[in-house]
């Protein structure tokens, strides 16, 4: 029979180790793969123990493992996990021998003869395994690692994040997902089932077609209540299928921010719309007041004017009839007194004035409305002012409807708006030009007494200063016409405290015609011959 | 005759049960040797069961799928032995005798042999038991690894017709956790004559003591 150990066989074609002992432990078959890997022939290997070959190289639990299969019987393994490599083997060729193959040893017993037992170890090199396994472990902690960090980032993010298949199934939610739609959101359900579905556009989402697109839209919380969304869709296209991630963001802090802003600047627009107003108005009280405030000034100059002219007059006409400079001259003397009188006469009138306008600007004017005929009070005024106007070269003329009903006013205040607009007409008025004085009942029941004049007339801008208080016409054509600058003040003042109004229309040189509109009367119009109510 | 087997007293019953705590505390002297794993051994429960009766057992004990280390034996007599652990127990008991254990779902190569060799080891201590109390010589075969569900078990063990089994729940403790698992010893007629036998002797001791 050949021996095994000594002779090429088939246990040197196998791919692992293969160590016979006799039951004295010691070496029957040695093959070549050991030889090989422990630098030890067969020829030295036969019949040594496995002591005797390796010394104190070979791990004792191995020694332990095939005394009990010699004595008792028992298969034992000793795998690569739990034992260091027992045997000193190497890669072939590999030089210095530092590294042991990783080994996985077999120890199984061979029944000899009845109460005899050989020992087969069976040794595997196992080291591409285990380099397998701990690649494949470092690439397991890698991915552990990678997807604890993606976990603590989705764990931490403020944006909802949901993995989604292509038809919108939601298979994963972070937490923010949960709180932003409140806190129970179910793995499995769509993400149309969290969007509004009032809202035409939100219904569905065609997630491939909205991949690198941010959308807006209307989610619904668990509790049914609406808020705006962002939604930005990515898909992982390495991934098979396709995985969908959508980042959520809760946008109804921006949105109310938007909100407010906007109300904000309506508020400013609104603000500055006013305080433009405001300074507009401002510019125009300024102008205003520095006008009355010139104006008045002007009327103190002009005041002051007035009431020493015909004050010089008075003294100085009495102080010759006082002193009788032209001696004893009676004719003469009285004219002088006549011109006294019509000067003192001139101060009371524009002392009068004077009080009716302060009177009616600290709104203490009371009135006596009475009924009265107005053909006799123009007639009477006519009367009044014929001389005036004969002095002017003046034709006054009076035109009256029959049968005016009675005005109910204030009959002294109509007889000084009526004198005033007639003096100023006749004043304004060369000669041979004409005034005329008429009155009309209007179709809203109402009289007008209307003064109308052929004089030098006024534009626009000189009607709205003349009727200013205080207001005088700057025209070196008038300056010697110049009265108080109350006269059509006063008129329009007086005309407002019965609810009526003065009308001026007037062209330079066409003439003035000046109407005193009454109000109609309250209830009614009291006709000639009637009882007053 | 086999039935006598079932009724032993629990005296007896306690007797046995002692041999083979014995034995896998030598067991686990031998795994704390290894260095990796700080393990005890105990075998709290022992049954001698009809083999009809072990997959109801197996299913009320695992609820589900199974793994473990089947090891041949052979001799006088002849058999299987078991060591079973739910599936899920499994992979927690390999991954404690590792040094870089995986996390990964399922057991790896290096994982499956870490768990052979502590099958080997404690069915092996569980043989040498039994062989202690039967006074025979036993040889044990090279482990190997199977997983499945219980009714895979009773497939594999089809040649051995109507048979008893031995039962053995063992508890492994592995530093604070337990794993229970399940080492079954398929007995042939001659083993479970010589069992019975030595049974009835160990009775004839304790009744003339």
């Amino acid at each position: 029979m050949t021996n095994p150990a000594t002779s090429p066989s088939l246990t040197d074609a196998i791919d692992l180790g293969l160590i016979l002992l006799d039951e004295r432990a010691t070496v029957r078959l040695w093959n070549d793969w050991l030889s090989k890997r422990s630098g030890i022939g067969p020829d030295k290997a036969v019949d040594q123990t496995l002591v005797g070959l390796f010394q104190d190289q070979i791990d004792p639990a191995l020694l332990d493992r095939i005394a009990d299969a010699l004595a008792n019987g028992r298969s034992h393994l000793m795998s690569s996990s739990l034992h260091p490599p027992p045997l000193p083997l190497y890669h072939p060729g590999t030089q210095p021998r530092t590294t042991r193959l990783s080994q996985s040893v077999i120890v199984r017993p061979v029944r000899h003869r009845p109460g005899l037992r050989h020992c087969l170890i069976q040794v595997t090199d196992v080291s591409a395994a285990v380099a397998r396994e701990r690649a494949l472990r470092t690439q397991a902690r890698d991915c552990q690692s990678k997807a604890a960090h993606l976990q603590a980032v989705l764990d931490g993010s403020l944006d909802g994040v949901l993995q989604l298949a292509a038809d919108g199934t939601i298979l994963s939610a972070n937490r923010a997902a949960h709180r932003i739609f409140g806190g129970c959101m179910t793995e499995g359900t769509r993400i149309d089932d969290w969007l509004d579905r009032a809202d035409g556009r939100s219904t569905t989402i065609d997630i491939a077609g909205a991949v690198g697109q941010r959308l807006e839209r209307i989610g619904r919380r668990d509790t049914g209540a609406l808020f705006p969304l962002e939604i930005a869709i990515t898909g992982i296209s390495h991934d098979i299928p396709t995985s969908f991630w959508a980042v959520i963001r809760d946008i109804s802090e921006r949105k109310g921010f938007e909100e407010h802003l906007a109300q904000k600047n309506r508020t400013l627009a609104q603000l500055a719309e006013r305080l433009d107003r405001a300074r507009r108005q401002a510019e125009i009280s300024c102008l205003q007041a520095e006008t009355a405030n010139r104006m008045k000034s002007d009327f103190l100059t002009t005041m002051s004017h007035e009431i020493r002219t015909p004050l010089n007059s008075i003294l100085g006409f009495a102080e010759i009839i006082e002193q009788r400079l032209f001696g004893d001259n009676p004719g003469l003397y009285t004219g002088y007194a006549g011109y006294i009188l019509q000067s003192g006469r001139y101060l009371l009138d524009l002392v009068n004035d004077l009080l009716d306008l302060a009177k009616i600007e600290a709104g203490r004017m009371t009135i006596r409305r009475e009924p009265m005929d107005v053909f006799h009070l123009c007639h009477a005024c006519v009367s009044l002012m014929k001389g005036q106007a004969a002095d002017h070269d003046v034709e006054l003329v009076d035109k009256f409807t029959p049968n005016l009903p009675l005005l109910v006013a204030d009959e002294r205040l109509v007889r000084q708006m009526v004198l005033n607009l007639l003096s100023n007409a006749i004043k304004f008025t060369g000669p041979g030009g004409s005034v005329t004085l008429s009155a009309a009942l209007r179709g809203d029941g109402g009289l007008s007494i209307v003064i109308t004049d052929t004089g030098i007339g006024m534009s626009r801008t000189e009607i709205t200063l003349a009727l200013e208080r205080f207001g005088q016409i700057e025209n070196n054509a008038i300056r010697h016409l110049r009265g108080s600058g109350l006269g059509l003040p006063l008129v329009k003042a007086l005309i407002e405290v019965h609810g009526g109004t003065l009308v001026l229309e007037s062209e330079p040189r066409r003439g003035t015609r000046a109407e005193l509109r009454f109000p109609p009367p309250l209830p009614a119009v009291v006709t000639p011959g009637a009882s007053a109510p | 005759m086999m039935r006598n087997l079932a009724e032993i007293s629990e005296d007896v019953r306690d007797a046995i049960l002692e041999i083979f705590n014995v034995g896998v505390g030598r067991a686990a002297s031998v795994m704390s040797s290894l260095g990796n794993c700080d393990v005890s051994l105990s075998v709290p429960e022992l049954a001698i069961i009809p083999r009809a009766d072990l997959m109801p057992l197996i299913e009320n004990a695992c609820s589900g799928a199974v793994s473990g280390i089947r090891q041949g034996f052979f001799g006088p007599f002849a058999g299987d032995s078991l060591l079973i652990f739910p599936e899920r127990r499994s992979l927690e008991l390999a991954r404690s005798l590792v040094p870089e254990p995986d996390q990964a779902e399922d057991m790896t190569e290096m994982e499956r042999e870490a768990l052979l060799e502590v099958g080997n080891i404690v069915l092996n201590a569980c043989l040498s038991s039994l062989a202690d109390l039967l006074h025979v010589e036993i040889d044990s075969d090279v482990p190997a690894f199977f997983s499945g569900q219980p009714t895979d078990l009773t497939d594999r063990m089809i040649g051995f017709g109507d048979c008893d089994l031995l039962f053995l729940r063992i508890d492994f403790r592995l530093g604070s956790g337990a794993i229970d698992g399940y080492v079954v010893f398929v007995l042939d007629l001659r083993a479970a004559d010589a069992l019975r036998q030595a049974v009835e002797s160990i009775l004839q001791a304790m009744a003339t003591r």
